[in-house]
């Protein structure tokens, strides 16, 4: 119970800020928010503290100054001085100036690189480490909020209803495996989404070309199924065509390709067979495997 | 919407209409998809010179430097003018990510990514030259400060070329980490649209795990700005040092305290012409256009036309001040550039450096793309030949008329040079197809502010 979690859905920033605002005057305690670029206000809204890394960037500063000093004054003025031109040997002070530079270098290595390791390593960050945002599309372009579920389920949702999400979803922990696509369908007002998968956006079908030719320059046409990322199957559609003749605007060949009368009819049946699959799709009465099977069984 | 306000005469950064979701897709594109032939063709033509290249090199440290045209006289030629030509080309990287930052210029964010790579990778080509010209570049550590076996002998932190040392690997490595940083949330963006298992697993490892949490967003932001602090005088230092390599010496025609500025000035220049030849053409091949847009170009040239006005200005004052300061080598050093048998050199630099740049001040030529990216080649060669008339002319004819000579390159030396391009262009090319060349968490946060759909609904 204790690692379960709201995930909220926006498709724009300035609706999450609206959402987080709304969110805070009723009194919703906001776990995280994931978002695919940094949103101006959003650590002002939730409240985060400013971050001290520019101050530890000024130790890190001050270490590498302090290094190249006593670097430079052991190694010139301690244990090997030397009359390099006449120059002042020493002593540090009269030599400075021409330590100047590489102290300079040395305190801008010492903050760079110690404030950037400083920064992967408070924000968790390294090779081989899990990425932690709970759908792949923060990246992109959908901004989450993560509220942790205590008891209060029914009056969070309520709450979320109000703000211009885009869909809401419950997870058990931080592991992808236990995402449940939430059913909202007994309160659900029309402008949520309830289920995304279903939409027929989200699966696209399409004709490809196999990658090998035929001696004489034909290829393969197939037909692409694309359902979100994870899925993508193609299967020949058993045309033989010349791509220079093809035109993808129209999936069609031009009047250009032997026999175009012939393949542009059997293209036509293919694409009635694609949209007929597709609205019984949407209608949610097949689902993927049936779009497969309906176009590609003849 | 109304914090994402922009003045109504500032043109868009962002055309073509686009959302955030076809800001990604435009961006993993070139990443996605297949190379084309034009890619091939040019990554193969690089590879070979790369090659020819290593093979110079080899016969260099087989053979000894004597392979190479020097002589007792010339002693420094194609090497430092090299050296410091690619040094200089990577300053605008470093200028266009960290110094556009400070001044919140928003039309860095389009070709910021490509800049810095720019700059890695040409310093990694000037690093070459000092390491090879040392002629047992397995002994290279010898220039760190470590104790030597035969006693505790140090190395001498008096000698610009030490300071060179401390400048180029601290530039190279901070601004490695600088550009890592910045690529994380777009190689996280690259990583979470990957289909094969293969690229999913490279981007995750290489996207260090970055999720996105406003908490890291706000420790993003203060890194970066607190590494765009840094970079700034970093990126001023390091050329300041490079041209102390000559300025601190008492040769005629370096021993100038113009050199720092001048020398800065003219690495941004170098660096802008050699951003603008690769993103003219990266926009095209990567359909680009419309995050590289030609406002983008117009500004890069802007800022050459400014930086090549300094430069010829630093000119100018040099030929002054020789001929001021009444010293008789420093008077005959600057009119043996201009008049003696380095005359072409001197005024292929005056044409290409000085006279071209001036053309941009007209709107109609700074803004055709064909005209920008001749002229960013003509820059380009003219750096070079600025480098090659300080250093080859400045030591050919010395104190002893009797050691008067000439300079000529071998093979070798050419071999080497144009290795360095074909090595520059195969790093580049592998990046174009393997990196977001883009960096597209950047650009969505001025979308809205910057986009033209989203400026034509907020003038209407």
């Amino acid at each position: 119970m204790a690692n379960k979690f709201l995930h909220a859905i926006y498709d724009d920033d300035d609706k999450l800020l609206d959402a987080v605002k709304f969110l805070k005057k009723e009194g919703v305690t906001i776990e995280d928010v994931f978002t695919p670029f940094p949103v101006h206000g959003l650590d002002h809204l939730l409240e985060l503290k400013p971050t001290r890394l520019a101050i530890t960037a000024f130790l890190y500063g001050c270490i590498g100054l302090s290094f190249g000093l006593l670097m430079i004054n052991y190694i010139m003025i301690i244990d090997w001085p030397q009359n390099i031109g006449g120059k002042p040997s020493f002593s540090l002070m009269e030599n400075l100036p021409a330590f100047v530079p590489v102290v300079f270098e040395l305190t801008v290595f010492f903050t760079a690189h110690l404030m950037v390791i400083t920064f992967y390593l408070r924000s968790r960050l390294w090779p081989f480490k899990k990425a932690e945002n709970p759908i792949p599309e923060t990246t992109d372009d959908k901004f989450l909020i993560q509220i942790r579920i205590n008891k209060n389920e029914k009056d969070l949702r309520l709450k979320l209803k109000k703000t211009d999400l885009l869909k809401m979803t419950v997870m058990n922990s931080f592991n992808e495996n236990n995402v449940q696509t939430n059913n909202l369908q007994s309160n659900a007002p029309g402008n949520v989404q309830i289920d995304t998968m279903k939409k027929v956006s989200d699966i696209s079908i399409g004709f490809v070309f196999h990658s090998r030719k035929y001696s004489d320059g034909s290829s393969n046409l197939r037909i692409q199924f694309t359902r979100g990322r994870g899925q993508q199957y193609a299967k020949n559609s058993g045309l033989r065509i010349f791509k220079k003749h093809w035109i993808s605007k129209k999936n069609e060949v031009s009047d250009k390709h032997k026999n175009h009368i012939k393949i542009n009819e059997s293209l036509s049946e293919i694409k009635l067979k694609i949209n007929h699959a597709k609205n019984l799709f949407s209608n949610g009465s097949i689902n993927f495997v049936d779009v497969y099977k309906i176009i590609i069984n003849k | 919407m109304g914090s994402h306000y922009e003045a109504a005469i500032r043109k868009p950064l962002v055309t073509g209409n686009k959302t955030y979701h076809q800001i990604s897709v435009d961006v993993a594109r070139p990443i996605e998809g297949q190379a084309n032939n034009q890619w091939w063709i040019v990554f193969i033509i690089s590879m070979i010179l790369f090659l020819w290249g290593i093979g110079c090199i080899i016969y260099t440290i087989s053979t000894g430097i004597g392979v190479w045209g020097l002589n007792k006289t010339v002693g420094w030629a194609w090497d430092i003018t090299n050296f410091v030509w690619w040094v200089g080309i990577g300053h605008a990287g470093t200028l266009i990510s960290a110094v556009l930052l400070l001044f919140r210029q928003k039309w860095r964010m389009g070709i910021n990514r490509s800049a810095e790579a720019m700059t890695i990778f040409s310093v990694i080509q000037a690093g070459l030259f000092p390491l090879i010209h040392m002629g047992r570049p397995w002994l290279a550590y010898w220039i760190v400060p470590i104790p030597n076996t035969f006693g505790s002998l140090w190395v001498n932190f008096n000698s610009p070329l030490l300071w060179d040392v401390f400048a180029i690997s601290t530039y190279l490595t901070v601004s490695l980490v600088f550009w890592w940083t910045g690529l994380l949330p777009d190689f996280a963006m690259i990583r979470d649209r990957a289909v094969k298992p293969f690229q999913k697993k490279i981007y995750s490892l290489v996207s260090f795990g970055w999720s996105g949490r406003a908490k890291d967003w706000q420790r993003f932001e203060e890194v970066s700005l607190v590494l765009a602090g840094l970079a700034t005088p970093l990126v001023l230092s390091v050329h300041t040092i490079v041209s102390f390599d000559f300025a601190t010496s008492v040769i005629p025609g370096w021993h100038t305290t113009i050199f720092p500025p001048y020398f800065v000035a003219g690495a941004i220049f170098s660096g802008f012409a050699m951003v603008n030849t690769l993103l003219i053409v990266m926009r095209k091949v990567c359909n680009l256009e419309d995050y590289i847009t030609l406002q983008h170009i117009e500004l890069m040239n802007i800022v050459i036309m400014i930086t090549g006005s300094i430069v010829g200005c630093a000119y100018i004052t040099e030929l002054f001040i020789a001929w001021y300061s009444g010293v008789e080598y420093e008077q005959y050093a600057f009119l043996n550039r201009a008049t003696g048998p380095y005359w072409w050199a001197y005024w292929a630099m005056m044409t290409c450096n000085v006279f071209s740049p001036q053309f941009m001040w007209f709107k109609k030529l700074r803004t055709s793309i064909v005209f920008s990216f001749v002229i960013s080649i003509v820059v380009n060669i003219g750096m070079w030949f600025e480098r090659f008339v300080i250093i080859v002319t400045s030591l050919h004819r010395d104190y002893l008329p009797s050691s008067w000579t000439m300079f000529s390159p071998s093979f070798v030396d050419i071999g080497i040079f144009v290795g360095t391009i074909g090595f520059f262009f195969v790093l580049f090319l592998l990046y174009a197809r393997t990196f977001p060349v883009i960096a597209q968490a950047e650009v969505k946060t001025i979308l809205k502010s910057s986009g033209d759909n989203y400026k034509k609904l907020r003038d209407k």
